[in-house]
């Protein structure tokens, strides 16, 4: 009797739907505190340091700039804190261009996320 | 004896419904990728996808209120429907005066549509008080009376010495109704649930007139607004229509075999 009141498509449905939910929800809350890092490099993939990082949000209704960082002498940067989930991110030097902003997406807000491809600054021409 | 063989008709039905599945297969793909009808060439499965349209619906309106809204209403409009109808149909299927003129005023009003009846009834919701309010958005389709029909045919089919039986034991009405009636007949509560589900969820215009409050909108509603502040939408208005169909078909799938039985219950009857 129990068995056919628990065990059925219903409250397994409802109930793996519930489940889903609470582990998102958990995993979330461990990965949210809006971490973002990377590198910046040059061509021949050289790291660049003192490079100026800026994060820009970009929903579909806003477009502007929220932090900004400069790179350590390995070239690597680091968000911390920001809450965003569609964000670029634009690097800029005196000496070298400005690479093309990166769009970074992420599945929620605060995402930590490391970004696995450095960002490349061209030589200016 | 001479049997042809099922092939070709079953070959002939999966073609028909790999059809009717393009469109929905085409709201999936576009949520995914984002890219548009004229993309050339045109591919059915989808290139690169992601679920970051969705992730822009979540953020870009409040979309978890209006999903509790039109869950609120729905649940409402649900359980108003069973109890409403179910009480509607067992009064049809007992003997009165009059009621063959309420049956065809009943079946006339089906023909008159809501559009005719929206100022009155918004005037009766003013009056009430109902204005901006779940139970408003929920009150036209509380009872409707194509369901109010399915509860008939399926009580119809209920022995009338089992009522008889009821009756000499002490029951009342409403309790022969809810307690011997409603239990008998599982496939036409289950029509009844997905119906007044799906009518609820997909309402639009209902609550478009009598919600003022942005808190209190529904997903349709969402739906609208969210077109109305946002430009480029490909991916992301499609994948807003996957989110509200889902909890739709949901229910629809986890209940179509009693939905079918409660809509073909009575068909065969002389």
């Amino acid at each position: 009797m129990l068995r056919s009141v628990f065990v059925n498509r219903y409250t397994i449905t409802f109930g793996l739907t519930l489940v889903i939910a609470l582990l998102w929800n958990l995993f979330v809350s461990f990965n949210d505190s809006g971490i973002l890092s990377g590198r910046v490099v040059d061509q021949n993939n050289q790291p660049i340091g003192n490079a100026r990082v800026i994060l820009s949000e970009k929903t579909l209704l806003v477009t502007a700039s929220r932090d900004e960082v400069i790179t350590d002498a390995d070239g690597y940067f680091r968000f911390e804190g920001h809450k965003l989930y569609h964000l670029y991110l634009e690097v800029s030097k005196d000496d070298l261009a400005s690479a093309s902003s990166q769009e970074v997406r992420l599945y929620f807000k605060g995402q930590n996320k490391i970004l696995k491809k450095p960002l490349v600054l061209e030589p200016q021409s | 004896m001479n049997r042809s063989p099922h092939w070709p008709f079953h070959v002939t039905l999966s073609i028909i419904c790999a059809l009717m599945l393009v469109p929905f297969i085409w709201v999936l793909k576009t949520s995914l990728t984002g890219e548009n009808i004229f993309t050339y060439p045109p591919s059915v499965l989808p290139q690169d996808p992601h679920l970051f349209y969705y992730v822009d619906v979540w953020y870009s309106i409040p979309f978890f209120r209006y999903l509790v809204n039109s869950f609120f209403v729905s649940i409402i409009v649900v359980a108003a429907n069973i109890i409403f109808n179910a009480m509607a149909g067992y009064a049809l299927t007992r003997e009165f005066i009059g009621k063959r003129a309420i049956i065809m005023l009943f079946l006339s009003c089906m023909m008159i549509p809501f559009q005719v009846t929206i100022i009155p009834a918004y005037l009766i919701t003013k009056e009430l008080g109902l204005l901006n309010t779940y139970l408003g958005m929920a009150l036209p389709i509380m009872s409707t009376i194509v369901c109010i029909f399915v509860f008939k045919a399926s009580f119809d089919a209920v022995p009338k010495s089992l009522i008889d039986a009821a009756r000499i034991d002490g029951l009342p009405d409403w309790k022969i109704i809810f307690k011997v009636m409603v239990p008998l007949s599982q496939s036409a509560i289950a029509t009844n649930i997905i119906l007044a589900f799906i009518w609820s969820w997909n309402n639009f215009l209902w609550p478009l007139v009598i919600i003022r409050d942005q808190h209190m909108q529904t997903l349709p509603l969402g739906l609208s607004r969210f077109l109305t502040v946002v430009e480029d939408t490909t991916g992301a208005m499609y994948a807003f229509c996957i989110m509200v169909l889902i909890p739709g078909l949901v229910i629809f799938l986890l209940a179509q075999r009693q939905f079918i039985a409660g809509l073909t219950s009575g068909a065969a009857k002389g």
